[in-house]
């Protein structure tokens, strides 16, 4: 069973946001959709929770076409950017309001709100009012509030992206964590690629409407399909060889003082920058034939980093097993 | 970045003493006349006696009774017309705020006098008797604006999505308007209200024109009461009048979250 969107076309006047996009999205992932703002994330989001009508294409629930449910009645939750909680309900009534629309009994509601916050760790916030709340602490109500219906898929949209970076990976792992507790569809919207790669079981790539790519984070890290998301996600060098533009990771990309083994492909080239950044050294060289490529250097390799001085003539080179080449589109 | 000024010379602050004490000294008289009663023998001492002529005046009382209902009636039609239309305005933005700026900018600016003239002859047209429903229409017009900027200066600090948030938890659209909406604009409504009230309470020159016989408001009754000539009756009534004003403006200021909603509006 699954949520599987068929060749949704959104257009906003003349402008088209979502274009001919199709995705199966399996019950119990943590899947993310990923892209450049402006892409038409959103858009996707707010087509699958209702509040957007797509101009073609059809969205389907367990087989069953959800276009003529209105939102309030879908199996699912959103998580708004803004947390959108209300103002004038404590932490335990914002929980309890979807509950209360359905009439559940009484007692059940406030065992669920109960449970609830005890998942989000925020008890003894229960009276309190949001205006009281840190914004992490907004940000897991938001999250509880939506997950406490129990509803089939929770859509967040850049949930986490209102918050200092400390607080981000830490909910990071705690949303990862309640997802894997509650065993519910999360579909996250996010514009940072470190994020999805560390929190998703799959990732669905977006840009200008089109979706470009959807796997796992490694692979998509490992063989990535297109320029595009080959850029997107992670670090890449890009060399020219025989006319081609071929793609090449930095922890894959070799550098050395001497001459390279005739395997590989290398370049000459001079060191411009190095930066030490712990387990590694980030090494910058500029190529004889233009362009600038970035290299990893262990650092416990100290002769070597010694020797790479800026300025140093230099080979850098890679093997052919690691070279991405994509079809120009 | 707040600018440094020089300091302003000492004279200023006489100006500004003499001034308030311009504004203040007959205020003061007004009511100190309320509380003198003169005896026969010609001394006099501080008593209520006025005041309570003038609660044993039934007419008065009546009038009073009159323009409170009128000021209820007036700001209940006007907080949910103005309510609704704020609404309405904000959720189609585009060309409403502009829109609402104009409509509380031709009711402050253009002369009341005017306004007058063209509902009275608005209601002649409509062959409608005047009375009490066209006192209360008429308030309301003028207090319709007011409302709607209460209201908007609070929805313009709320989260543009507490709506779908409603919707999105499986509330329908009256339930999402009666449960989240409604409650979370409520200090802007009722500050709303109250500031309607004043001004239709206070209101002198268009309920002159649109009230029918026997209508009379409070300020109408002063008015009259005063051709025939300044009485300490007439200053109890007057003391009356300023009390209410002044206590429902204190309750206004004092209520939580209304003094930024009243400061913020050119925000
Ligand atoms: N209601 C709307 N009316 C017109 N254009 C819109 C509307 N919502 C979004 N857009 C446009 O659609 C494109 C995609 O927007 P969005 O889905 O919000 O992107 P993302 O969430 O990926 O940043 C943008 O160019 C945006 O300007
Ligand atoms: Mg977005």
């Amino acid at each position: 069973m699954a949520l599987i969107l068929k060749n949704i076309v959104k257009k906003f006047n003349s402008q088209t946001v979502v274009q001919d996009l199709s995705l199966k999205i399996e019950d119990g992932e943590f899947f993310s959709l990923l892209g450049p703002s402006g892409c038409g994330k959103t858009t996707l989001l707010r087509m699958i929770s209702g509040f957007e009508t797509p101009d073609s294409g059809q969205i389907l629930l367990d087989g069953q076409d959800l276009t003529p449910i209105p939102s309030n009645e879908r199996p699912f939750r959103m998580v708004f950017q803004s947390y959108a909680l209300f103002p004038h309900l404590t932490v335990g009534e914002n929980l309890a309001f979807g509950l209360k629309i359905q009439k559940t009994p009484k007692e059940e509601i406030s065992e669920r709100v109960e449970n609830a916050l005890n998942l989000i760790n925020m008890l003894d916030y229960k009276n309190r009012f949001p205006e009281t709340l840190s914004g992490g602490q907004c940000q897991r109500v938001a999250v509880a509030r939506a997950f406490i219906n129990e509803p089939r898929v929770l859509l967040l949209d850049e949930p986490l992206s209102a918050l200092d970076k400390k607080m981000r990976d830490h909910m990071q792992t705690e949303l990862r964590a309640i997802q894997r507790k509650l065993n519910i569809t999360f579909i996250f919207v996010t514009h940072d690629q470190d994020e999805a790669m560390t929190m998703s079981d799959r990732i669905a790539v977006m840009e200008r409407g089109y979706l470009k790519q959807v796997s796992s984070p490694h692979e998509m890290y490992s063989s990535p399909a297109n320029a595009f998301t080959a850029s997107f996600l992670g670090d890449m060098n890009v060399f020219v060889h025989s006319g081609q533009k071929v793609f090449i990771r930095p922890e894959r990309t070799l550098v050395s003082l001497s001459p390279m083994a005739s395997d590989l492909v290398s370049y000459s080239g001079e060191v411009i920058n190095k930066l030490f950044k712990g387990v590694f050294w980030d090494v910058y060289v500029r190529l004889s034939t233009g362009g600038v490529v970035k290299c990893l250097v262990d650092s416990k390799n100290e002769d070597m980093m010694e020797d790479l001085t800026i300025g140093k003539e230099v080979q850098v080179g890679y093997s052919q097993v690691y070279a991405h080449v994509f079809e120009t589109e | 970045m707040e600018k440094l000024r020089p300091a302003s010379p000492s004279w200023t602050r006489g100006v500004l003493y003499l001034v308030v004490a311009a504004f203040y000294i007959p205020l003061a008289l007004m009511v100190f006349e309320s509380l003198r009663f003169k005896e026969i023998s010609g001394d006099w001492s501080f008593s209520l006696h006025w005041y309570q002529v003038l609660f044993s005046d039934q007419a008065l009382m009546e009038s009073l009774l009159r323009s409170v209902v009128i000021a209820a009636g007036a700001s209940f039609i006007a907080c949910i017309v103005g309510t609704f239309s704020a609404l309405a305005i904000h959720k189609y933005r585009f060309k409403g705020v502009l829109f609402l700026d104009y409509m509380s900018m031709v009711s402050l600016v253009i002369p009341e006098l005017v306004f007058a003239l063209a509902l009275l002859s608005w209601f002649a047209f409509l062959k409608f008797p005047l009375g009490y429903l066209t006192v209360i229409f008429s308030h309301a017009t003028f207090c319709i604006a007011f409302v709607a900027m209460t209201v908007t200066a609070r929805l313009n600090t709320l989260d543009k999505y507490l709506d779908e948030a409603a919707h999105d938890l499986g509330a329908t659209q009256l339930q999402t308007l009666w449960k989240v909406i409604l409650p979370v604009l409520k200090p802007a409504i009722i500050a709303g209200f109250i500031l309607s009230f004043l001004l239709s309470f206070d209101d002198f020159l268009i309920t002159f024109y649109t009230s029918g016989p026997g209508t009379d408001t409070l300020p109408i009754k002063l008015y009259s009461s005063m051709k025939i000539g300044l009485t300490p009756k007439l200053h109890a009534l007057a003391v009356l009048m300023m009390v209410i004003s002044v206590g429902l403006i204190l309750i206004l200021s004092r209520m939580k979250g209304v003094r930024e909603l009243l400061l913020n509006e050119d925000s």
